[in-house]
Protein backbone atom coordinates (compact mmCIF):
# COMPACT_ATOMS: atom_id res chain seq x y z
CA UNK A 1 0.00 0.00 0.00
CA UNK A 2 1.46 3.02 -1.25
CA UNK A 3 1.82 5.90 1.61
CA UNK A 4 -0.77 8.90 0.86
CA UNK A 5 2.12 11.12 0.62
CA UNK A 6 3.40 9.14 -1.93
CA UNK A 7 1.35 9.35 -5.28
CA UNK A 8 1.68 7.50 -8.16
CA UNK A 9 2.71 11.07 -9.94
CA UNK A 10 5.70 10.95 -7.66
CA UNK A 11 7.03 7.54 -8.33
CA UNK A 12 6.60 7.97 -12.09
CA UNK A 13 8.22 11.44 -12.07
CA UNK A 14 12.29 12.07 -12.34
CA UNK A 15 14.71 10.01 -9.96
CA UNK A 16 17.83 9.22 -9.71
CA UNK A 17 17.45 6.28 -11.64
CA UNK A 18 15.78 8.08 -14.57
CA UNK A 19 16.27 11.24 -15.82
CA UNK A 20 13.38 11.79 -17.38
CA UNK A 21 10.71 9.68 -15.43
CA UNK A 22 8.08 7.79 -16.81
CA UNK A 23 5.04 10.50 -17.95
CA UNK A 24 7.21 12.10 -20.89
CA UNK A 25 4.77 15.11 -21.48
CA UNK A 26 1.65 13.94 -20.57
CA UNK A 27 -1.32 15.84 -19.25
CA UNK A 28 -3.20 13.26 -17.92
CA UNK A 29 -2.68 11.53 -14.28
CA UNK A 30 -0.80 7.96 -14.27
CA UNK A 31 -4.37 6.77 -13.59
CA UNK A 32 -5.35 8.24 -16.55
CA UNK A 33 -2.33 6.89 -18.68
CA UNK A 34 -3.49 3.24 -17.42
CA UNK A 35 -7.27 3.39 -17.59
CA UNK A 36 -6.65 4.49 -21.12
CA UNK A 37 -4.28 2.55 -22.46
CA UNK A 38 -6.18 -0.90 -20.63
CA UNK A 39 -8.73 0.08 -22.08
CA UNK A 40 -7.70 0.04 -25.61
CA UNK A 41 -5.88 -3.44 -25.34
CA UNK A 42 -9.44 -4.72 -23.95
CA UNK A 43 -10.91 -3.50 -27.07
CA UNK A 44 -7.83 -4.75 -29.48
CA UNK A 45 -8.99 -8.03 -27.68
CA UNK A 46 -5.67 -9.12 -25.79
CA UNK A 47 -4.26 -8.62 -22.68
CA UNK A 48 -0.99 -6.49 -21.22
CA UNK A 49 0.20 -9.95 -20.25
CA UNK A 50 0.45 -10.76 -24.11
CA UNK A 51 1.54 -7.20 -25.48
CA UNK A 52 4.26 -7.25 -23.08
CA UNK A 53 5.06 -11.20 -24.52
CA UNK A 54 5.24 -9.72 -27.48
CA UNK A 55 7.90 -7.30 -26.41
CA UNK A 56 10.03 -9.43 -25.05
CA UNK A 57 10.23 -12.03 -27.70
CA UNK A 58 11.51 -9.26 -29.92
CA UNK A 59 13.94 -7.92 -27.06
CA UNK A 60 15.26 -11.24 -26.28
CA UNK A 61 15.69 -11.72 -29.96
CA UNK A 62 17.79 -8.71 -30.75
CA UNK A 63 19.62 -8.93 -27.57
CA UNK A 64 20.92 -12.51 -29.25
CA UNK A 65 21.88 -10.89 -32.23
CA UNK A 66 24.63 -8.61 -29.61
CA UNK A 67 24.47 -5.54 -31.59
CA UNK A 68 23.42 -6.39 -35.27
CA UNK A 69 20.30 -5.82 -36.66
CA UNK A 70 17.35 -8.16 -36.87
CA UNK A 71 14.64 -7.92 -39.28
CA UNK A 72 11.23 -8.50 -37.55
CA UNK A 73 9.63 -8.14 -41.39
CA UNK A 74 10.90 -6.79 -44.50
CA UNK A 75 11.46 -3.39 -43.36
CA UNK A 76 11.51 -3.32 -39.35
CA UNK A 77 14.32 -4.84 -37.49
CA UNK A 78 15.51 -4.45 -33.96
CA UNK A 79 18.80 -3.76 -32.77
CA UNK A 80 20.15 -4.38 -29.14
CA UNK A 81 22.59 -1.89 -27.20
CA UNK A 82 23.55 -3.74 -24.31
CA UNK A 83 24.33 -1.77 -20.92
CA UNK A 84 26.10 -2.69 -17.90
CA UNK A 85 24.09 -2.36 -14.32
CA UNK A 86 20.40 -2.90 -12.77
CA UNK A 87 17.76 -0.01 -12.98
CA UNK A 88 14.82 -0.27 -10.18
CA UNK A 89 11.10 -0.31 -11.39
CA UNK A 90 9.49 2.73 -9.81
CA UNK A 91 7.21 1.11 -8.01
CA UNK A 92 8.37 -0.06 -4.30
CA UNK A 93 9.56 -3.99 -3.87
CA UNK A 94 9.38 -4.76 -7.58
CA UNK A 95 13.21 -5.24 -7.73
CA UNK A 96 15.73 -4.45 -10.47
CA UNK A 97 15.62 -4.73 -14.33
CA UNK A 98 19.00 -5.26 -16.32
CA UNK A 99 19.58 -2.01 -18.52
CA UNK A 100 20.11 -2.28 -22.23
CA UNK A 101 17.65 -1.53 -24.81
CA UNK A 102 16.42 -2.70 -27.90
CA UNK A 103 15.37 0.20 -30.78
CA UNK A 104 12.73 -0.81 -33.27
CA UNK A 105 12.69 1.35 -36.03
CA UNK A 106 11.79 0.91 -40.02
CA UNK A 107 7.85 1.63 -39.39
CA UNK A 108 6.05 3.79 -42.23
CA UNK A 109 5.73 6.76 -40.30
CA UNK A 110 9.71 6.94 -39.24
CA UNK A 111 9.13 6.47 -35.40
CA UNK A 112 11.35 4.61 -33.41
CA UNK A 113 10.22 1.98 -30.32
CA UNK A 114 12.91 1.42 -27.71
CA UNK A 115 12.13 -1.35 -25.70
CA UNK A 116 13.65 -2.34 -21.91
CA UNK A 117 12.93 -5.08 -19.42
CA UNK A 118 11.73 -2.78 -17.15
CA UNK A 119 9.27 -1.44 -19.75
CA UNK A 120 8.58 -4.92 -20.57
CA UNK A 121 7.39 -5.33 -16.74
CA UNK A 122 5.30 -2.07 -16.19
CA UNK A 123 2.96 -3.60 -19.00
CA UNK A 124 3.18 -6.73 -18.08
CA UNK A 125 2.64 -5.94 -14.74
CA UNK A 126 0.84 -2.28 -14.18
CA UNK A 127 -0.43 -2.28 -17.96
CA UNK A 128 1.39 1.30 -17.40
CA UNK A 129 2.73 1.88 -21.05
CA UNK A 130 4.38 5.28 -20.04
CA UNK A 131 3.51 8.76 -20.87
CA UNK A 132 3.22 10.49 -23.98
CA UNK A 133 6.43 12.08 -24.79
CA UNK A 134 7.92 9.34 -22.66
CA UNK A 135 11.10 7.97 -24.79
CA UNK A 136 10.79 4.49 -23.76
CA UNK A 137 6.31 4.54 -24.48
CA UNK A 138 4.95 2.35 -26.82
CA UNK A 139 1.60 2.39 -27.96
CA UNK A 140 -0.65 -0.73 -27.27
CA UNK A 141 -1.75 -0.45 -30.91
CA UNK A 142 1.82 -0.61 -32.45
CA UNK A 143 2.65 -3.50 -29.63
CA UNK A 144 -0.73 -5.65 -31.30
CA UNK A 145 0.58 -4.53 -34.79
CA UNK A 146 4.26 -6.08 -34.02
CA UNK A 147 2.48 -9.08 -32.61
CA UNK A 148 1.00 -9.67 -35.64
CA UNK A 149 4.45 -9.86 -37.45
CA UNK A 150 5.43 -13.41 -38.02
CA UNK A 151 8.23 -13.23 -35.20
CA UNK B 1 24.55 0.71 21.92
CA UNK B 2 24.33 -2.28 19.61
CA UNK B 3 27.63 -4.49 18.77
CA UNK B 4 28.34 -5.79 15.61
CA UNK B 5 31.00 -8.65 15.21
CA UNK B 6 32.79 -8.51 11.81
CA UNK B 7 34.34 -11.47 9.91
CA UNK B 8 34.24 -13.58 13.12
CA UNK B 9 36.20 -11.23 15.44
CA UNK B 10 38.22 -9.63 12.83
CA UNK B 11 36.53 -6.28 13.66
CA UNK B 12 34.50 -5.32 16.05
CA UNK B 13 31.74 -2.00 15.70
CA UNK B 14 29.10 -0.52 17.92
CA UNK B 15 26.11 1.17 16.33
CA UNK B 16 23.17 2.77 17.68
CA UNK B 17 19.89 0.91 18.72
CA UNK B 18 18.00 1.36 15.38
CA UNK B 19 20.35 2.10 12.93
CA UNK B 20 20.21 0.45 9.54
CA UNK B 21 23.84 -1.78 9.08
CA UNK B 22 24.48 0.30 6.15
CA UNK B 23 24.57 3.51 7.92
CA UNK B 24 26.16 2.03 10.82
CA UNK B 25 29.02 0.75 9.13
CA UNK B 26 29.28 3.87 7.12
CA UNK B 27 29.95 5.61 10.38
CA UNK B 28 32.48 3.44 11.03
CA UNK B 29 34.10 3.99 8.04
CA UNK B 30 33.07 0.77 6.36
CA UNK B 31 32.23 1.51 2.90
CA UNK B 32 29.34 -0.54 1.32
CA UNK B 33 28.34 -0.26 -2.04
CA UNK B 34 24.95 1.44 -2.72
CA UNK B 35 23.71 3.58 -5.90
CA UNK B 36 19.99 4.74 -3.79
CA UNK B 37 21.24 5.98 -0.63
CA UNK B 38 20.06 3.33 1.60
CA UNK B 39 16.26 3.24 0.35
CA UNK B 40 16.21 -0.60 -0.64
CA UNK B 41 15.89 0.09 -4.72
CA UNK B 42 19.51 -0.86 -5.84
CA UNK B 43 20.49 -4.20 -4.28
CA UNK B 44 23.98 -3.09 -4.26
CA UNK B 45 24.34 -3.37 -0.31
CA UNK B 46 24.08 -7.42 -0.14
CA UNK B 47 25.99 -8.55 2.84
CA UNK B 48 25.99 -11.91 5.03
CA UNK B 49 24.51 -11.14 7.84
CA UNK B 50 24.80 -14.69 10.41
CA UNK B 51 23.04 -14.09 13.23
CA UNK B 52 20.92 -10.92 15.09
CA UNK B 53 18.84 -10.66 12.76
CA UNK B 54 14.97 -11.71 11.85
CA UNK B 55 14.53 -14.56 9.82
CA UNK B 56 12.13 -12.75 7.46
CA UNK B 57 13.46 -10.78 4.51
CA UNK B 58 11.35 -7.52 4.77
CA UNK B 59 8.70 -6.66 1.93
CA UNK B 60 11.68 -4.25 0.69
CA UNK B 61 14.16 -7.32 0.73
CA UNK B 62 12.18 -10.18 -1.23
CA UNK B 63 12.71 -8.93 -5.03
CA UNK B 64 16.31 -8.31 -4.31
CA UNK B 65 17.44 -11.31 -2.50
CA UNK B 66 16.83 -14.37 -4.20
CA UNK B 67 16.09 -17.66 -2.63
CA UNK B 68 20.27 -18.81 -2.97
CA UNK B 69 21.23 -15.47 -1.24
CA UNK B 70 18.94 -16.10 1.44
CA UNK B 71 19.84 -19.52 2.70
CA UNK B 72 23.20 -18.09 2.49
CA UNK B 73 22.11 -15.40 5.17
CA UNK B 74 22.60 -12.19 2.53
CA UNK B 75 20.44 -9.42 3.54
CA UNK B 76 20.02 -5.81 2.22
CA UNK B 77 22.46 -3.43 4.89
CA UNK B 78 20.55 -0.79 4.05
CA UNK B 79 17.02 -3.13 5.26
CA UNK B 80 18.68 -4.62 8.73
CA UNK B 81 18.36 -2.63 11.57
CA UNK B 82 20.48 -3.05 14.98
CA UNK B 83 17.92 -4.16 17.28
CA UNK B 84 20.59 -6.80 18.99
CA UNK B 85 23.84 -8.02 18.75
CA UNK B 86 24.90 -8.77 15.25
CA UNK B 87 27.52 -11.14 13.24
CA UNK B 88 28.17 -10.28 10.09
CA UNK B 89 30.78 -11.45 7.24
CA UNK B 90 32.32 -8.78 4.32
CA UNK B 91 34.31 -9.38 1.87
CA UNK B 92 37.73 -8.47 3.05
CA UNK B 93 38.29 -6.10 0.44
CA UNK B 94 35.53 -3.72 1.60
CA UNK B 95 37.94 -3.02 4.49
CA UNK B 96 40.25 -0.89 2.17
CA UNK B 97 37.24 0.78 0.38
CA UNK B 98 38.08 4.88 0.57
CA UNK B 99 35.86 7.95 -0.29
CA UNK B 100 38.33 9.64 -2.71
CA UNK B 101 38.70 12.99 -3.90
CA UNK B 102 40.61 13.15 -7.43
CA UNK B 103 40.83 15.83 -10.48
CA UNK B 104 39.70 14.93 -13.98
CA UNK B 105 43.00 15.42 -15.98
CA UNK B 106 42.45 13.90 -19.42
CA UNK B 107 39.13 13.15 -21.02
CA UNK B 108 39.39 11.33 -24.90
CA UNK B 109 36.93 10.80 -26.67
CA UNK B 110 37.49 6.96 -27.64
CA UNK B 111 34.32 6.23 -29.90
CA UNK B 112 31.36 8.95 -31.01
CA UNK B 113 29.97 7.10 -27.37
CA UNK B 114 32.89 5.76 -25.52
CA UNK B 115 34.96 7.88 -23.42
CA UNK B 116 38.59 7.41 -21.44
CA UNK B 117 38.70 9.52 -18.16
CA UNK B 118 41.64 9.54 -16.25
CA UNK B 119 41.54 11.10 -12.89
CA UNK B 120 44.47 12.30 -10.69
CA UNK B 121 44.49 11.28 -6.80
CA UNK B 122 43.73 14.50 -4.75
CA UNK B 123 42.39 12.99 -0.73
CA UNK B 124 43.77 10.55 -0.42
CA UNK B 125 46.64 10.92 -2.78
CA UNK B 126 47.25 7.26 -3.59
CA UNK B 127 44.66 3.96 -3.93
CA UNK B 128 45.49 0.18 -3.43
CA UNK B 129 43.37 -2.06 -5.85
CA UNK B 130 43.51 -5.14 -8.28
CA UNK B 131 43.20 -5.43 -11.62
CA UNK B 132 39.27 -6.18 -12.23
CA UNK B 133 37.64 -4.15 -9.46
CA UNK B 134 35.36 -1.12 -9.90
CA UNK B 135 34.66 2.50 -7.89
CA UNK B 136 31.50 4.26 -7.83
CA UNK B 137 31.79 7.80 -9.14
CA UNK B 138 29.16 10.16 -7.69
CA UNK B 139 28.17 12.30 -10.87
CA UNK B 140 27.64 16.26 -9.80
CA UNK B 141 23.55 17.65 -10.21
CA UNK B 142 22.98 19.38 -13.67
CA UNK B 143 20.26 20.30 -15.89
CA UNK B 144 17.78 19.87 -13.24
CA UNK B 145 19.30 15.94 -12.55
CA UNK B 146 20.40 14.85 -9.74
CA UNK B 147 23.66 13.94 -7.87
CA UNK B 148 24.05 9.86 -8.34
CA UNK B 149 26.36 7.10 -7.77
CA UNK B 150 26.82 4.54 -10.18
CA UNK B 151 29.71 1.66 -10.56
CA UNK B 152 32.54 2.06 -13.56
CA UNK B 153 35.40 -1.06 -14.01
CA UNK B 154 38.97 0.66 -13.55
CA UNK B 155 40.54 0.28 -16.58
CA UNK B 156 44.36 1.30 -15.86
CA UNK B 157 46.62 -0.78 -13.93
CA UNK B 158 47.37 -1.09 -9.81
CA UNK B 159 50.73 -0.34 -10.04
CA UNK B 160 49.73 3.65 -10.49
CA UNK B 161 48.43 4.77 -7.43
CA UNK B 162 48.23 8.04 -7.75
CA UNK B 163 45.61 7.81 -10.55
CA UNK B 164 42.67 5.91 -12.30
CA UNK B 165 41.55 5.29 -15.29
CA UNK B 166 37.73 4.05 -16.44
CA UNK B 167 36.29 3.52 -20.31
CA UNK B 168 32.93 4.71 -20.13
CA UNK B 169 30.28 4.29 -22.89
CA UNK B 170 27.47 6.32 -22.78
CA UNK B 171 24.04 4.88 -21.76
CA UNK B 172 20.96 6.76 -23.65
CA UNK B 173 18.87 8.68 -20.80
CA UNK B 174 21.70 7.92 -18.41
CA UNK B 175 22.07 10.46 -15.53
CA UNK B 176 26.03 9.79 -15.16
CA UNK B 177 27.22 9.46 -18.75
CA UNK B 178 24.72 12.33 -19.58
CA UNK B 179 27.15 14.50 -16.88
CA UNK B 180 30.46 12.85 -17.94
CA UNK B 181 29.78 13.07 -21.38
CA UNK B 182 28.34 16.80 -21.59
CA UNK B 183 28.95 18.47 -18.77
CA UNK B 184 33.15 17.13 -17.18
CA UNK B 185 35.81 18.77 -17.66
CA UNK B 186 39.23 18.36 -17.68
CA UNK B 187 40.45 20.38 -13.93
CA UNK B 188 36.61 19.05 -12.64
CA UNK B 189 36.73 17.25 -9.25
CA UNK B 190 35.06 13.87 -8.88
CA UNK B 191 33.96 12.01 -6.17
CA UNK B 192 34.08 8.64 -5.95
CA UNK B 193 34.24 5.22 -3.25
CA UNK B 194 36.10 2.26 -4.11
CA UNK B 195 37.37 0.07 -4.97
CA UNK B 196 35.15 -3.01 -4.90
CA UNK B 197 34.71 -6.02 -6.43
CA UNK B 198 35.86 -10.06 -6.47
CA UNK B 199 36.89 -10.24 -9.69
CA UNK B 200 40.37 -10.90 -10.58
CA UNK B 201 42.94 -12.78 -12.11
CA UNK B 202 43.71 -16.13 -10.49
CA UNK B 203 47.21 -17.37 -9.55
CA UNK B 204 47.10 -20.34 -11.66
CA UNK B 205 49.08 -20.79 -14.15
CA UNK B 206 45.90 -21.55 -16.74
CA UNK B 207 45.95 -20.01 -20.44
CA UNK B 208 43.00 -17.03 -20.19
CA UNK B 209 40.72 -16.33 -22.56
CA UNK B 210 39.40 -13.23 -22.42
CA UNK B 211 35.83 -11.67 -23.99
CA UNK B 212 34.67 -8.23 -23.66
CA UNK B 213 33.45 -5.39 -26.19
CA UNK B 214 32.77 -2.02 -25.97
CA UNK B 215 33.36 -0.33 -22.13
CA UNK B 216 33.99 -3.48 -20.89
CA UNK B 217 37.46 -3.59 -22.17
CA UNK B 218 37.63 -1.56 -18.98
CA UNK B 219 38.78 -4.57 -16.45
CA UNK B 220 40.35 -6.74 -18.94
CA UNK B 221 42.95 -3.59 -20.16
CA UNK B 222 43.40 -3.36 -16.52
CA UNK B 223 44.35 -6.93 -15.87
CA UNK B 224 46.53 -7.28 -19.30
CA UNK B 225 48.86 -3.94 -18.27
CA UNK B 226 48.91 -5.69 -15.15
CA UNK B 227 50.16 -8.65 -16.45
CA UNK B 228 52.80 -7.15 -18.35
CA UNK B 229 54.12 -5.06 -15.50
CA UNK B 230 54.47 -8.48 -13.06
CA UNK B 231 55.94 -10.42 -16.07
CA UNK B 232 53.38 -12.68 -15.78
CA UNK B 233 54.02 -15.70 -18.28
CA UNK B 234 50.35 -16.96 -18.73
CA UNK B 235 49.17 -17.56 -22.60
CA UNK B 236 46.43 -15.36 -23.51
CA UNK B 237 44.12 -13.87 -25.89
CA UNK B 238 41.43 -11.03 -25.81
CA UNK B 239 38.50 -11.18 -28.21
CA UNK B 240 37.19 -7.82 -28.23
CA UNK B 241 33.75 -7.84 -29.94
CA UNK B 242 32.50 -4.73 -32.22
CA UNK B 243 29.89 -4.16 -34.97
CA UNK B 244 32.23 -2.35 -37.40
CA UNK B 245 35.77 -0.97 -37.27
CA UNK B 246 34.33 2.27 -36.36
CA UNK B 247 33.78 1.13 -32.63
CA UNK B 248 37.07 -0.46 -32.13
CA UNK B 249 39.32 1.65 -29.74
CA UNK B 250 42.93 1.22 -28.20
CA UNK B 251 43.77 -1.26 -30.84
CA UNK B 252 47.20 0.21 -31.48
CA UNK B 253 47.88 0.16 -27.93
CA UNK B 254 46.58 -3.70 -27.76
CA UNK B 255 48.85 -4.96 -30.41
CA UNK B 256 51.65 -3.13 -28.97
CA UNK B 257 50.25 -5.11 -25.78
CA UNK B 258 51.01 -8.22 -28.26
CA UNK B 259 54.77 -7.89 -28.82
CA UNK B 260 55.21 -6.51 -25.00
CA UNK B 261 53.18 -9.46 -23.37
CA UNK B 262 54.68 -12.87 -23.92
CA UNK B 263 51.99 -15.27 -25.14
CA UNK B 264 48.95 -12.65 -25.51
CA UNK B 265 46.80 -12.35 -28.74
CA UNK B 266 44.88 -9.77 -29.74
CA UNK B 267 41.73 -10.52 -31.87
CA UNK B 268 39.78 -7.98 -32.50
CA UNK B 269 36.37 -8.79 -34.44
CA UNK B 270 33.57 -7.40 -36.03
CA UNK B 271 30.38 -8.45 -36.28
CA UNK B 272 28.79 -6.00 -39.22
CA UNK B 273 31.59 -4.53 -40.68
CA UNK B 274 30.43 -3.52 -44.86
CA UNK B 275 31.45 -6.89 -46.93
CA UNK B 276 34.69 -5.29 -49.40
CA UNK B 277 36.03 -2.97 -46.39
CA UNK B 278 39.90 -2.59 -45.60
CA UNK B 279 39.11 -4.79 -42.46
CA UNK B 280 41.00 -7.97 -42.73
CA UNK B 281 40.62 -8.99 -38.97
CA UNK B 282 38.47 -11.52 -37.95
CA UNK B 283 34.37 -11.52 -39.07
CA UNK B 284 31.67 -12.29 -37.30
CA UNK B 285 29.98 -12.12 -33.78
CA UNK B 286 32.41 -12.24 -30.86
CA UNK B 287 31.22 -15.98 -30.10
CA UNK B 288 31.82 -17.37 -33.47
CA UNK B 289 35.34 -16.02 -33.19
CA UNK B 290 35.63 -17.61 -29.92
CA UNK B 291 34.17 -20.66 -31.25
CA UNK B 292 36.71 -21.24 -34.08
CA UNK B 293 39.47 -19.82 -32.28
CA UNK B 294 39.60 -21.85 -29.28
CA UNK B 295 37.25 -25.18 -30.20
CA UNK B 296 39.41 -26.54 -27.42
CA UNK B 297 39.61 -24.68 -24.57
CA UNK B 298 39.41 -27.05 -21.73
CA UNK B 299 42.26 -26.33 -18.94
CA UNK B 300 41.56 -22.83 -19.55
CA UNK B 301 40.28 -19.60 -17.73
CA UNK B 302 37.97 -17.13 -18.87
CA UNK B 303 37.37 -13.84 -18.03
CA UNK B 304 34.10 -11.99 -19.43
CA UNK B 305 32.83 -8.06 -19.06
CA UNK B 306 29.84 -7.52 -21.00
CA UNK B 307 25.53 -7.97 -20.48
CA UNK B 308 23.77 -11.18 -18.85
CA UNK B 309 22.87 -11.65 -22.56
CA UNK B 310 26.45 -11.59 -23.74
CA UNK B 311 27.71 -13.71 -20.96
CA UNK B 312 25.78 -16.01 -20.99
CA UNK B 313 26.14 -16.46 -24.86
CA UNK B 314 29.62 -16.89 -24.67
CA UNK B 315 29.32 -19.49 -21.78
CA UNK B 316 27.65 -21.28 -24.06
CA UNK B 317 30.39 -21.56 -25.79
CA UNK B 318 33.25 -22.06 -23.57
CA UNK B 319 31.43 -25.12 -22.07
CA UNK B 320 31.05 -26.34 -25.53
CA UNK B 321 34.83 -26.24 -25.62
CA UNK B 322 35.04 -27.94 -22.71
CA UNK B 323 35.66 -25.20 -20.23
CA UNK B 324 34.74 -25.70 -16.69
CA UNK B 325 31.94 -23.76 -15.75
CA UNK B 326 33.53 -22.92 -12.23
CA UNK B 327 36.55 -21.45 -14.67
CA UNK B 328 34.14 -19.21 -15.76
CA UNK B 329 34.85 -15.38 -13.95
CA UNK B 330 32.32 -12.01 -14.68
CA UNK B 331 31.88 -9.32 -12.74
CA UNK B 332 28.29 -9.81 -10.48
CA UNK B 333 28.03 -5.89 -9.75
CA UNK B 334 26.44 -6.01 -13.30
Amino acid sequence: MLSPKITLKVLLGQSEFSAEGFLGTDTRTPEEIMAEDLNTIQTLGTTKEKTAGILREIYVKAERAMGNAVKLSEKISATHQEACGRIPSPFPNDGTFQKGQASISGFADGQTIIITPLSIHLIEKYGFFQGKGSLYRIDPQTVVALGELKL
Amino acid sequence: MINIDINSGYKKISIPEGTTLLSGLGRNGILLPSACGGNARCGACKIKVLSGASDELSAAEIPLISPDEKAANFRLACQVKAERDLKIELPQEIFSVKQFTSKLIFKNMLTRDTVLLRLELIKPDSIDFFAGQYVQIRSQPYAGKTSVIRAYSIASSPSDKKHIELIIRKVPGGICTGWIFDYLKEGDKVYFTGSYGTLRLSDSSAPIIFIAGGSGMAPIRSMLIDMKEKKLRRRSEYFFGAITSSDLFLVDEFFTLQKDLPGFVFTPALSCEPEGSAWHGERGLVTEVVARHCPDCAGHEAYLCGSPGMVAACCKVLLKGGLKEDKIFYDKFV
